[in-house]
């Protein structure tokens, strides 16, 4: 390995850090890890973050006594606050790191992840914002159980919920023990125990207020993080980024390819598959939608929308100037990457190299410790959108036919939440080994071909029935999963055919036309009293979307 | 109070804004794809003696206009609010 060229070691660095980018655009980290000693200024910052947090989920307990305050924080947070919050429980370690990553290793080509990510935002604000809050309570399958019959409704939408959330939790655990092994030096089940456990103590407290400011706290810190690296690489280069573009070019070995698309991916339809994913599936992600339930008023729900897509977008543009910002700074620098031109410590760690390289260990801790505290945000955003599926959707809503008591509720809701963090924990181990690409792939599909279908449909097409929705939802689903297993991550990465029946790593582009298709198809053919009385809500429903009054 | 056609007038209204935002956004984000195919030269080709490539300016350039389209959806959208929307669920 010693007398490889650059360019041969570039492709052995390629499969490490480029095939799990395409994962981390839904929130995974993985790829080889190596532990690195232990990080005392990381470690340092990371215990400030954590009383704080703590503190904040003292304070948020002593106003979380109802299960309304529990899942909406009260609805009180304003727009501003909303925004950063979802900013906080959107932008994943894993889109920092890997967005980084991916620029470092191919280029440019890592915009379009940033892009993809960041698109969803506008429709957010445009086709959603209003509507759903407008109509919903806690979930977004109280929208549409608003007007469709309940228990078909809500059984296949919490389990559009429930799928997405454990598939994301798992890519989110996983990615936090190889991330904090990586940083911190701690071993793997301790640091998804920790992450569990603080979780836990967050949401089960505090509920989603404290796991609001919590997300806050962490959008600031992540934002302040990117500014100060962004700054520091401009300023090495006077703020030309045509210089900064020069020196990148001048560093990698594959010198001026690096600013032509194609180097990633070359073809465009996975280029297509992965934006449609991306941009459908943040409209469908339970946790986010969730959001928009805690803020007073429609206006303020847009201006949720509106401040998180500020904070997002301001986000990946300084991660461009991160990412070429690594290869000047890490690549083939001795102190960060090894004889034969890998990164140490895998191909995670190109921005935290940076922060070191512009900022030395006390940005390089900081960042470390901005790392974790983006997956506890995360994680516990996840547990309040799993929580809220099981214990109001399920039992509130099914079950006790939408007159549950009270106390049952918020204690079965603190309930759930500790198993949901257990249920971590063990997700986190056992998964310890597998490839969690692929589960990290599953639930932006799932999102925009389960999720999103019937909530669309739901607040703007009046044909739509119960036995529509329940079909596309169940051929969003079977056909999400179903051509994820015969497509190269499962078929040929874990199962070891030799090319995969299906061609691209993110069917949505295929299965969210299908779901939208059956529900089409079969809420026109069904004649049932059932699709009558769907049909003949419709109009209340949406003079109540659009102005807030119950019709 | 007001009537039931002002109201159907607004949602008339307001779907159409969306609409049009909602194609114009997805026709911006989705030709980005085609950098990768017939237009992989364009999205090649550098700005003015310089090594910036069109790629990276027109994926900035989507960023600053989807948040111009939503200032000006945020913007319409409130002039077509009901002036006496109820603050409604659980903010009471």
């Amino acid at each position: 390995m010693r007398n490889k060229s650059p360019l041969t070691s570039l492709l052995f660095l390629l499969p490490a850090c480029v095939l799990p980018s395409l994962s981390m655009a839904a929130g995974s980290i993985d790829g080889a890890v190596e532990r690195q000693s232990v990080n005392p200024t990381a470690i340092a910052m990371f215990l400030v973050f954590v009383c704080v947090t703590l503190y904040i989920s003292y304070w948020a307990s002593k106003r979380t006594n109802t299960s309304a305050e529990f899942y909406t924080a009260g609805g009180g947070i304003s727009g501003l606050q909303n925004g950063a919050a979802i900013a906080g429980d959107f932008m994943s370690a894993a889109s920092f790191l890997g967005i980084t990553a991916l620029i470092y290793a191919t280029g440019i080509d890592g915009m379009t992840l940033a892009l993809a990510a960041f698109a969803g935002w506008p429709m957010m604000l445009i086709l959603l914002s209003e509507r759903v809050r407008n109509l919903g309570k806690v979930t977004f399958t109280d929208v549409v159980a608003l007007r469709l019959e309940q228990t078909r409704t809500r059984i296949i939408a919490v389990l559009g919920s429930v799928s997405v959330v454990v598939m994301y939790l798992i890519a989110q655990m996983v990615g936090a023990g190889k991330l904090i092994e990586l940083l911190f030096g701690l071993p793997y089940e301790v640091a998804v125990i920790i992450v569990a456990a603080l979780v836990m103590a967050y949401v089960a407290f505090g509920g989603m207020l404290a796991t609001t400011w919590v997300q806050i706290v962490k959008a600031l810190l992540l934002l302040s993080g990117i500014t100060i690296i962004g700054i520091l690489v401009l300023h090495s280069v006077d703020f030309n980024l045509n210089e900064l573009l020069r020196q990148a070019v001048d560093k990698h070995p594959r010198g001026g390819d690096i600013l032509t698309n194609g180097v990633w991916i070359d073809d465009p339809i996975q280029i297509l598959t992965l934006l449609v994913s991306m941009m459908f599936g943040t409209l469908g992600l339970p946790h986010i939608l969730m959001r928009l339930f805690t803020v007073p008023n429609m206006e303020e729900s847009r201006k949720s929308a509106f401040y998180a897509s500020v904070f997002i977008g301001y986000f990946f543009l300084l991660l461009i100037v991160a990412g070429f910002g690594t290869i000047v700074f890490v690549m083939g620098n001795p102190e960060y990457t090894d004889a034969t031109g890998k990164l140490l410590g895998g191909g995670n760690m190109a921005a935290i190299h940076l922060a070191n390289a512009v900022g030395g260990d006390l940005l390089m801790g900081f960042m470390s410790a901005v790392a974790f505290a983006t997956i506890l945000a995360v994680v516990a955003g996840l547990t309040v959108a799993g929580s809220a599926a099981i214990s109001h959707d399920l039992y509130a809503q099914v079950l006790c036919k939408g007159k549950p008591d009270p106390d049952k509720e918020i204690r079965l809701t603190r309930i759930v939440t500790l198993v949901l963090g257990l249920l971590a924990v063990a997700l986190g181990i056992v998964f310890q080994e597998q490839n969690v690409a692929v589960i990290a792939t599953l639930p932006m599909v799932v999102a925009a071909s389960v999720n999103l279908p019937i909530l669309l449909l739901s607040l703007y097409w009046s044909k739509l029935s119960t036995r529509g929705a329940v079909a596309g939802a169940i051929v969003g689903f079977v056909s999400s999963i179903g051509l994820i297993i015969v497509g190269p991550k499962v078929w040929v990465d874990i199962l070891g055919f030799e090319t995969a029946l299906f061609p691209y790593d993110y069917p949505a582009l295929f299965t969210m036309p299908a779901a939208f298709f059956a529900i089409w198809i079969v809420s026109h053919m069904d004649n049932s009293e059932r699709a009558k009385e769907d049909r003949a809500n419709f109009d209340n429903l949406v003079q109540q979307s659009e102005t807030g009054r119950i019709a | 109070m007001p009537t039931s056609q002002d109201v159907q007038t607004l949602i008339r209204k307001k779907n159409r804004l969306r609409l049009v935002m909602a194609v114009i956004i997805m026709a911006l984000y989705f030709g980005f794809a085609l950098g990768y195919g017939p237009l992989k030269e364009l999205f090649a080709e550098k700005m003015a003696d310089s090594l910036i490539p069109f790629g990276l300016v027109y994926f900035a350039s989507l960023i600053f206009s989807f948040v111009i389209i939503e200032m000006i959806y945020l913007k319409a959208a409130k002039n077509l609010d009901p002036k006496d929307e109820e603050v409604s669920h659980y903010a009471k």
